[in-house]
């Protein structure tokens, strides 16, 4: 008798290497067709919008510098993400939490004289630290001890710290006599020292050696595991004795002490002062490129690079082309759009089964 | 300062304005409500309401009418449910995932068409158009007081108040409202049924995306007659936290809408009488009362059990 088959649409048990691949492979194809379009439907040519995309991130050695300063706050948000959002712990609220950070520093700066840059910098950075985790002590406390949804406090103490930053940038913190929303310029000993005679400074080299040890910390530490059991299955991880009020406190203090970081090292490294608008929402950038970077340190990286590189080569592509700045922001959203697509499709496969008479 | 502020005419401003800013939140929160009752957590709130904003206003400012703007920011909204339905909904991503992600999609999308819609925009020469203005019902709205606070008001928001008692009797009164409601608590009881629960679900999100839409027409059609980038100010997330502290009841929704809207409207006329306090205090208020309300809220019992959790067979 002649075996008839038919064809089954069931769910992969897990997505493999080739799988995330693939789908990150295939979701940026589709963002750049769709895109296209978007650039087409604008009268502009994609292939001169997308070259001047490349040559404005890649197309000189300022071009290289400028594209990794760029990367370098999206980094910190970005493994600030992960952190979180891999015990399922979803704080939005990088963008406060680096606003924090950077008034830490701004704090020490304005009330205490300026030392020698060997203690003074060092000194700055955990101001940014110390400033980021205690405005995510809030809602990481309102979470741990009181179950309060952390996606909705964060949100709203995003704003609430954004108002009060203004409050000091237009009273107590305005540089004498300006009209501006900004500091004096801070001392010069406070400044982050920059490598290679070029404007990519210290926060960047922080920053990828942050990636490496928190990956470190995911995969080879207790802590890791206890916040990706956390992550994968909570009702698992209590039997395994891990307490998840710890570890929400836990991963939300150091999502807004690395949050704080990027903040801390935006300001000294580039702006040397606080001014208001200076995220130019790095915090939710941060998010799209855990999400991209599949909450992995080292997949951060080299997003992080990736959208820099867009948001650097966006100012030449504006040069070249009437396209407005803001596709790049656009493209940001579509991938990621595209990559929950594009991953949920390959969860599942066609497998050709025997039918049973 | 007191004597000002305990005047009659204020006061009425104030609770007028109350129902005003109220209705903006009250839309959203709606169409959050029967998403959530259904068993999806929509996140986008705030990327619908930006959507529907700006599609609203471009349609009104291009076509001219103002009504053919608020159908366009309901296709706005609609438009965003749908992208987040196909993929919580249907292909079972991650509620949380998806909606934040659908979120920043969805403020990309507005920056950039209204960037290259009006590409020299500055501060002063910001493209506005005539917004709508009230309705004052006939002889109601003559009232002293109540009159002027309930009874002169947008369309907008008499459709929104109306809302509240359309969707309390198809969540209560209806035997699809009855299915909607068990499927958020215990989704196998209603698939045993035959029910198709990513159907029902799907259009619950739609449902919201259109609700959202108009909540964010109301912003751009009502309220300013203009679109700036990020217009909604986290109304969204606001509408959010008001379901929770609404403990997912329609009408302890609309109080809370109007308690938020008070807070709103005090926070811009306490400002506006110059009180001398810093203004971004005032700005800041509406945030500071929602993370206390969600604080408040949050021993509600009112959660739907399968709330967030993707329903699957096996």
């Amino acid at each position: 008798m002649a075996k008839r088959y038919s064809f089954k649409l069931e769910k992969r048990e897990d997505i493999g290497v080739i799988q995330t691949i693939a789908s990150i492979a295939a979701a940026l194809i589709l963002s750049i067709v769709i895109a296209s379009g978007i650039i087409i439907l604008a009268g502009e040519k994609p292939a001169t919008v997308f070259i001047a995309i490349a040559k404005g991130a890649f197309g000189s050695q300022r071009a290289v510098v400028d594209t990794l300063t760029k990367s370098t706050p999206l980094l910190f948000t970005a493994l600030a993400t992960i952190f979180a959002f891999r015990a399922r712990v979803w704080n939005i609220g990088q963008e406060g939490q680096l606003y924090a950070g950077a008034m830490g520093v701004t704090f020490i700066i304005l009330n205490f004289p300026p030392m020698p840059a060997a203690i003074y910098i060092p000194l700055l950075l955990v101001a940014s630290i110390v400033g980021g985790a205690l405005w995510a002590a809030i809602p990481a406390i309102l979470k741990a001890k009181y179950k309060v949804n952390e996606i909705i406090t964060t949100v709203m103490l995003n704003y609430v710290i954004q108002y009060f930053c203004t409050y000091l940038l237009n009273g107590p913190w305005q540089e004498p006599a300006s009209h501006y929303y900004n500091t004096i310029k801070f001392p010069e000993s406070s400044n982050l020292p920059t490598l290679f005679g070029t404007r990519l400074h210290l926060g960047f080299v922080i920053a990828i050696l942050l990636a490496l040890v928190s990956n470190f910390v995911l995969w080879k530490m207790k802590l890791g595991f206890e916040i990706r059991a956390m992550g994968s299955n909570i009702t698992a991880a209590k039997y395994k004795g891990i307490n998840p009020q710890r570890i929400t406190m836990i991963v939300m203090l150091i999502s807004g002490a690395i949050s704080g970081l990027a903040g801390g090292v935006e300001v000294l490294g580039i702006h040397h002062k606080l001014i208001f608008g200076f995220s130019k929402g790095f915090g939710f950038t941060g998010i799209l490129i855990a999400l991209l970077g599949r909450l992995h340190p080292l997949g951060a990286i080299l997003a992080a690079i990736f959208f820099g590189a867009l948001r650097n080569g966006s100012v030449a592509m504006t040069i070249y082309s009437k396209v407005s700045t803001e596709l790049v922001t656009l493209i940001m959203g579509l991938i990621i759009i595209m990559l929950l697509f594009s991953e949920a499709v390959f969860k599942y496969r066609v497998r050709r089964v025997e039918d049973v008479e | 300062m007191w004597s000002e502020l305990l005047q009659i005419g204020f006061l009425i401003s104030i609770f007028a304005g109350a129902v005003r800013m109220g209705t903006i939140i009250l839309f959203g929160a709606l169409g959050e409500l029967v998403a959530e009752r259904s068993g999806v957590l929509n996140l986008s709130v705030e990327g619908m309401m930006l959507t529907g904003a700006l599609a609203g206003f471009l349609a009104a400012f291009y076509s001219g009418s103002l009504w053919l703007g608020v159908i366009a920011a309901a296709l706005g909204g609609l438009f965003i449910s749908i992208i987040f339905a196909v993929l919580a909904v249907l292909f079972q991503v991650d509620q949380t995932v998806s909606g934040l992600s659908v979120n920043i999609f969805a403020a990309g999308l507005t920056f950039y068409l209204y960037r290259t819609l009006f590409p020299n925009v500055g501060t002063e020469n910001i493209p506005h158009l005539v917004p709508f203005s009230t309705v004052k019902i006939p002889l109601l709205s003559q009232i002293p007081f109540f009159g002027e606070v309930l009874f002169s008001h947008y369309t907008l928001s008499y459709i929104a108040l109306a809302m509240v008692g359309v969707i309390s009797f198809y969540l209560y009164k209806t035997k699809n409202g009855l299915i909607l409601r068990v499927m958020g608590e215990n989704p196998r009881a209603v698939d045993m049924k035959g029910v198709n629960i990513t159907l029902y679900r799907f259009m619950a999100v739609m449902f919201g995306g259109l609700m959202a839409g108009l909540g964010g027409s109301f912003i751009t059609l009502c309220s300013s007659g203009l679109f700036v980038a990020d217009i909604t100010a986290g109304r969204g997330w606001l509408a959010i936290a008001i379901v929770i502290f609404g403990d997912w009841k329609p009408g302890r929704i609309l109080l809370a809408s109007l308690f938020f809207g008070l807070i709103d409207a005090l926070q811009m006329q306490v400002q506006a009488v110059g009180v001398q306090l810093p203004f971004q205090l005032f700005l800041a208020m509406p945030y500071i009362f929602t993370t206390v309300a969600v604080f408040l809220g949050r021993k509600r019992s009112g959660e739907p059990m399968s709330l967030g959790v993707p329903y699957s067979r096996e």
